[in-house]
Formats: structure tokens, sequence, C-alpha cells
């Protein structure tokens, strides 16, 4: 099952501006990052502003607002993706409910949108 | 093993690896463990890939990941069947490729297929009949069937397939075929995706309208957005009802019997399924006990991968949905050669 994927477990780490957190792709093949779009990030219930939202993979960092322009760079199914959030005030080693909702639009069908929502309680390290 | 295959009425049985995707997700298996895997729980002979999912950095296939995927099948005994490859029109979502890019990005997959040693690439519909019949003379200096995968909520006599077939006749080339994947001959949406909705919480009321709206005879394509325009006017969790539209595109209904029109030109099949029911032995949702013998009747003699597509919602073990799907098509084959 691919919507309980999408946060890797134990992946939240702390940050001087905030956190990052591991992602996987709820896809079975690879696609480019224009193709996957964050719509949201929450915090203990609390909405994360996106455009503060970094996108990292292999090595390339960008804002998640800049994902659709990302036309060549494709995101492999066993790779781990890490946004980095500003949010200040978390306590390291406190749990924290963080919920993520993304979605994708495979490039070979028009009109299509797979759409994942999960949260997971983690420890902030 | 029987290099005829006569057992199952010459038929070459397999596995794709897209079946196992909760494997490859998890990290548990990676590409050479899946192919030994297949090996070792002889879930051959046939073995099929999906490119953009097994090879890292697909299409490019360097000669290094050549000559080892190739030694590898050798070691292993298995039979490449089909490399499928993708059409990637909305990479930019705001304008799609051009027909040359399109030509090019296909070109580079099929070059691909025959790098690997795949006899079959599989492609999808949104190449358009035009891109496909440039690639026909490129599909025959390399020596690679080019099969449309005919998919829900597709029939063969939907306009967007009778555009491909007058194309093949035009073309008129034996490289140019369809590849039937048997969710777009199915009888009921699986029960795997029923008992997932209501795992998930999903208000039931939505699932039954979906249900019933996939029930309705209507322009396939329309029926997707006929449910979600339904969702949003009753306010329904949008994330919920993107979820659920997934079955409109994943199983379809037509009369078995339109396999027939197009069998001179299938070059393979997939053998799409959700789950054998260990007490009747049978699919629940596609009707393989009445499919096979029509391929078999119509004297089809290429190969089928058990397509395995529960990793959308469930964590089950490929491998063992596989070995049940193959035990159950040798069941019916076998039965299908005998005579009475």
């Amino acid at each position: 099952m691919m919507l309980d994927k999408v946060i890797e477990p134990d992946s939240l780490r702390a940050a001087p501006d905030g956190f990052t957190l591991g992602l996987r792709l709820p896809w079975y093949r690879a696609i480019p990052l224009s193709n996957v779009e964050l719509d949201e990030v929450l915090i203990d219930g609390a909405p994360v502003a996106l455009d503060g939202i970094d996108f990292e993979l292999d090595g390339t960092r960008l804002p998640v607002s800049e994902l659709p322009g990302k036309t060549d760079q494709f995101w492999w199914v066993p790779d781990t993706a890490t946004i980095a959030a500003q949010v200040p005030g978390l306590e390291r080693g406190r749990d924290y409910d963080v919920q993520v909702t993304l979605s994708i639009y495979p490039p070979y069908i028009r009109g299509l949108r797979r759409a994942v929502r999960w949260t997971r309680k983690m420890e902030l390290k | 093993m029987d290099a005829t295959h006569s057992d199952t009425a010459g038929i070459t049985l397999g596995s794709t690896l897209y079946s196992f995707t909760n494997e490859f997700h998890s990290r548990r298996y990676d590409l050479e463990g899946l192919v030994r895997e297949v090996a070792a729980r002889n879930l051959g002979p046939g073995i099929e890939i999906v490119g953009f999912q097994s090879v890292r950095g697909f299409p490019v296939v360097t000669d290094e990941f050549a000559d080892w995927f190739k030694g590898l099948i050798a070691e292993t005994g298995l039979t490449p069947t089909c490399l499928a490859i993708n059409a990637d029109a909305l990479i930019d979502r705001n304008r799609p490729m051009t027909f040359d890019e399109s030509v090019a990005y296909h070109a580079r997959q099929i070059e691909a297929a025959a790098k690997l040693g795949f006899p079959v690439a599989r492609f999808q519909y949104a190449a358009t009949p035009e891109v496909v019949a440039q690639l026909a003379p490129l599909a025959e200096k390399l020596d690679v069937r080019l099969g449309l995968e005919i998919h829900a909520p597709h029939s063969i006599d939907h306009p967007d397939v009778i555009a491909y077939r007058e194309t093949y006749e035009r073309v008129g080339s034996p490289y140019l075929g369809f590849i039937p994947d048997f969710g777009a001959s199915a009888r009921s949406v699986p029960p795997a995706y029923k008992e997932y909705f209501k795992w998930r919480g999903i208000d039931q009321g939505m699932v039954d309208h979906a249900l019933e709206i996939w029930e309705e005879q209507m322009e396939p394509f329309k029926r997707r957005a006929k449910f979600l325009d339904w969702a949003k006017a009753k306010d329904h969790d949008e994330v919920h009802a993107v979820d659920v539209s997934i079955i409109f595109g994943l199983f379809s209904r037509q009369p078995l019997n339109n396999w027939l029109e197009i069998m001179p030109q299938t070059v393979h099949i997939h053998g799409k399924f959700y789950g054998v029911d260990e007490t009747t032995g049978e699919d629940p949702s596609i009707d393989y006990e009445a499919i096979l013998p029509i391929f078999v009747a119509g004297g089809y003699r290429g190969s089928i991968s058990s397509e395995w597509e529960g990793h959308q919602v469930s964590d089950d073990n490929g491998f063992e949905k596989v070995a049940a799907h193959l035990a159950m098509e040798r069941r019916i084959l076998q039965r299908a050669v005998q005579p009475v």
C-alpha cells in the first residue's frame, strides 16, 4: 500500500530553523518532480507555510513552489526525498503528529491525480 | 522446464516485476533480488519489467548495466518477455510533448528494450498512432515488437483503439501489435479495493455511488469526472474522492470475445489480477475461467505476465499472490488443452 508509506518512519529531525522530514514516492515507477505537488503539511494540527518549505533529492534542493518546473529530474521508487520546513519553537525529544498531503500527476494519463494524506507520530530527533 | 509449454497450451507464463512493487518499494528487494526470487520460486519462465520502475536513470541503459542484466537473466534461466515503456507526454504539465519529442522519447525506450534483450515493448495509448507509425521502421530494425496496452477503461472498440487498428492496417508492419490487459475485461471492482476504502474510513455512500457510476453505460473516460463533480457538489473529502476515483482507470468491462478481434496482433498479455480466492481458486473480479480458453481457442501462443496490482491497496506479499495466480492459470490451461 502506498498511502501509509509517504512519510519515512523515524525521519523527523530538528534543524536550526525548524525540521526536516523524509518522504517516499507513493507510486510504482519513477516520475519527474514536475509531476509532484506537496499540498499540505501539518505539525500537531497546525499548517506549515508551504512557501517556506524546500524539497531535496539526490543533492538537488529547491523550494516546493519550483517543483512544477523541475522536468529534468526523476524521483526513483526506492529513494527518500527530504523536505525542510521553517517552524520556530519545536522541542527536540518531543513527539509530534506530522501530517503530509502529497499529490502526483502521472505524466502518461491526462487528468489523473493520485493524492495521499497520512499522519505519523514521531519523536523530533 | 518444458520448452514447448505443452502443459500450458503453448503459452509462456511468467511474472512482471510490477507484481512485486510492495517488495521493491519497501527496499526489501532490489532488481537483482526480485529476478532471483522469481527464478527460485518458479514464477517464470517469462519475466517482464517496467523500465521506469526497475532501472535507475531509465531510459538511459549503460553497456555495463545491460551486460549485467543479461548475465543475470541467463544465469537464472528466465525468458525476457516484455519491457513496459511509457508515453510521458505531460512531464511538463503545461506543454504536452510535441510529435518529434514523443518519437524521440519512445525511440530511446525501444532501444533500451533491444539492449536488455526484450522482444516486446509495451507502450501506452498516449503515444498516439502517428508516433507509433513513425517508430515502426526502428522496431523492425531492432527486432522489438511494439504492443499497445489495451488497459481499462479502454475496450477494443473504443475510438482511441480503433485509431490504432486503422493505423496498423495502413502501415502493415508485423511489428505493431496489442497487449490486452485483463483489467479491461473485468466483471466487478475487486473486493480488495472495497476493503481498502472501508479501512481508510472513506464515506460508504461515496463508495457506493462510485460503484454505481462504474456500472453505468457511458463514455468510459467521463466516469471519473462525473464522479469527482458529484463528490465536489456533495462536499465530500477531496482527497478521499480522488482515491476512490482510481477504480475508473483500473477496471472496466467488455464482452470477453472482443479479444478475438485483435488476437492475431496480440504480442503479449498482462494477466492483471487482484487476488485468487483461496476457497474457489478463482479471481472474483476477472473471469480467467472464461478468458483463457478464448485465447487458447483463438490460437494465441505468446506470453502472459501475471500482474498483481494489489500494492495500491494492500501490503500483501506479491510472490505468494503470483504463485496462486500461476497455479490458477496452469489449471485452466491444462483443462483447455485436454481432449474432451
